[in-house]
């Protein structure tokens, strides 16, 4: 049997030992997720944490026609958009200063910084649909299978395909003008 | 859109490897007809790249040491019960390669020893010398004994036969009580060379050389060897040296009811 499905049986079962595994498992992964919707890390860690408590309270809801993690993400995907729409953080890539490792660690800022190209991409990305930024964010950040991406998302996966090859279209030409313009 | 480009969806799966065999050729065949696909796959490869490209910032440390302990605070608490069932249930799920490779050598050496203890040869010497070369010896049993116990009886009542027989009386000897003991004499000569029994073997000797005799030839020509059979019978005490030796082989068996 999956060891997801044991732990999560464990859990059914009343025993939170098995939980603290799944979120060990699972805690980064999450975050990070959380971060590429919000690119808030503090915003993230909190919408992550709800996350987690939410799927521990409803962890007897969970049917296991889909796998654990892709349970999981479904939560996280729907919280994260959840904030997104609110509109409460700001959506665009934080400005991040260029100062050394210590000095990051001191403000609380991100230990390692993205690359130029990096920040663009991720300002393009705001561009996408909703779902198109899930199955980008979900194939691209998180090597997720298209199957996969189709048992979060709950949608067939040829949908999921349309869905990648509409934002492929979306950020080339962004792209392309981007390079234009410099 | 138009049928040239109902391949392009399948054109992100392509940059990642993860289509069948027959759509893979598909695609391949498509682009090779479709100049339009052709660009376009150009550009969505670039942006397929630059998202392979993507380096997210890593999280604050603070932050990240906060949330990890936050998310562990955010549900009830482990009991050490619950902890020591996961650890039972995690050593006897444990299965990584090395593992796997540990089960197997032990379920040979496990298979070896078992083997070993059904197949092993037992510690008594096996005997080798039979009749012919290299010849398997089984070890005697008290079949053997008992095989070896009735063939004297009748090697007995034949030398009695042959020793009473006089000149001018018919012949009384049953040959075909003769070529029994002669069929008979191969295993009696194996079993004895396996007791190591030198009174045995030298009786059975006599016998290979008398059984022949009685029983290939006819009852008028025997008539005329007769005194030479006595004569060996008697020089070599044949009938004292039956007497003996079925004294010593082994007591008959008891039947039941006696």
């Amino acid at each position: 049997m999956d060891p997801d499905r044991r732990f999560v049986l464990f859990t059914k079962s009343g025993n939170n030992a098995a939980f603290a595994r799944l979120v060990r498992k699972y805690r980064d992964p999450v975050l990070l997720l959380v971060f590429d919707y919000l690119d808030d890390y503090k915003l993230a860690g909190n919408v992550a944490q709800k996350v987690f408590v939410k799927a521990f309270r409803h962890i007897r809801e969970y049917d296991e026609k889909i796998g654990f993690s892709s349970w999981l993400y479904q939560i996280a995907v729907n919280d994260a958009l959840e904030i997104r729409k609110s509109g409460g953080p700001d959506q665009k890539v934080p400005r991040v200063e260029r100062t050394d490792t210590a000095s990051r660690q001191a403000k609380n800022l991100p230990g390692r910084l993205p690359s130029n190209s990096s920040r663009d991409l991720k300002l393009l990305l705001n561009n996408l649909s909703e779902s198109q930024l899930s199955t980008v964010i979900l194939r691209y950040f998180h090597n997720k299978s298209i199957h996969e991406i189709a048992e979060i998302l709950n949608c067939p996966e040829n949908t999921v395909r349309i869905h990648l090859k509409d934002s492929l279209q979306t950020l080339s030409a962004d792209l392309k003008n981007m390079k234009d313009h410099q | 859109m138009s049928s040239s480009c109902e391949y392009d969806i399948y054109f992100e799966g392509y940059f990642h490897g993860d289509l069948s065999p027959a759509e893979e050729l598909a695609v391949q065949t498509h682009l090779l007809n479709c100049p339009r696909c052709r660009n376009k796959i150009e550009a969505f490869y670039r942006a397929h790249s630059a998202l392979k490209e993507y380096e997210r910032p890593t999280p604050p440390a603070e932050l990240a040491k906060a949330y990890h302990k936050n998310v562990n605070l955010s549900y009830g608490k482990e009991t050490f019960t619950q902890k020591l069932l996961l650890l039972i249930y995690s050593l006897t799920s444990y299965r990584s390669a090395t593992f796997r490779l540990a089960e197997l050598a032990m379920l040979l050496i496990i298979g070896f020893i078992v083997g070993w203890i059904i197949f092993a040869p037992s510690k008594e010497p096996i005997v080798i010398s039979g009749n012919y070369p290299g010849q398997y010896l089984r070890p005697v049993t008290g079949v053997d004994i008992d095989f070896v116990y009735y063939y004297l009886v009748a090697s007995e009542i034949l030398l009695l036969d042959i020793q009473n027989t006089g000149e001018n009386s018919d012949f009384s000897i049953d040959r075909e009580l003769a070529q029994n003991l002669l069929i008979k004499t191969f295993r009696i000569h194996e079993i004895a060379l396996q007791l190591n029994n030198l009174r045995l073997i030298n009786f059975i000797g006599h016998m290979q050389f008398l059984l022949p005799e009685v029983s290939n030839t006819k009852p008028e020509e025997l008539k005329e060897f007769i005194d030479t059979i006595k004569m060996v019978i008697k020089q070599a005490n044949l009938l004292q040296e039956v007497d003996i030796l079925k004294r010593t082989i082994k007591q008959p068996l008891k039947r039941p009811g006696t």
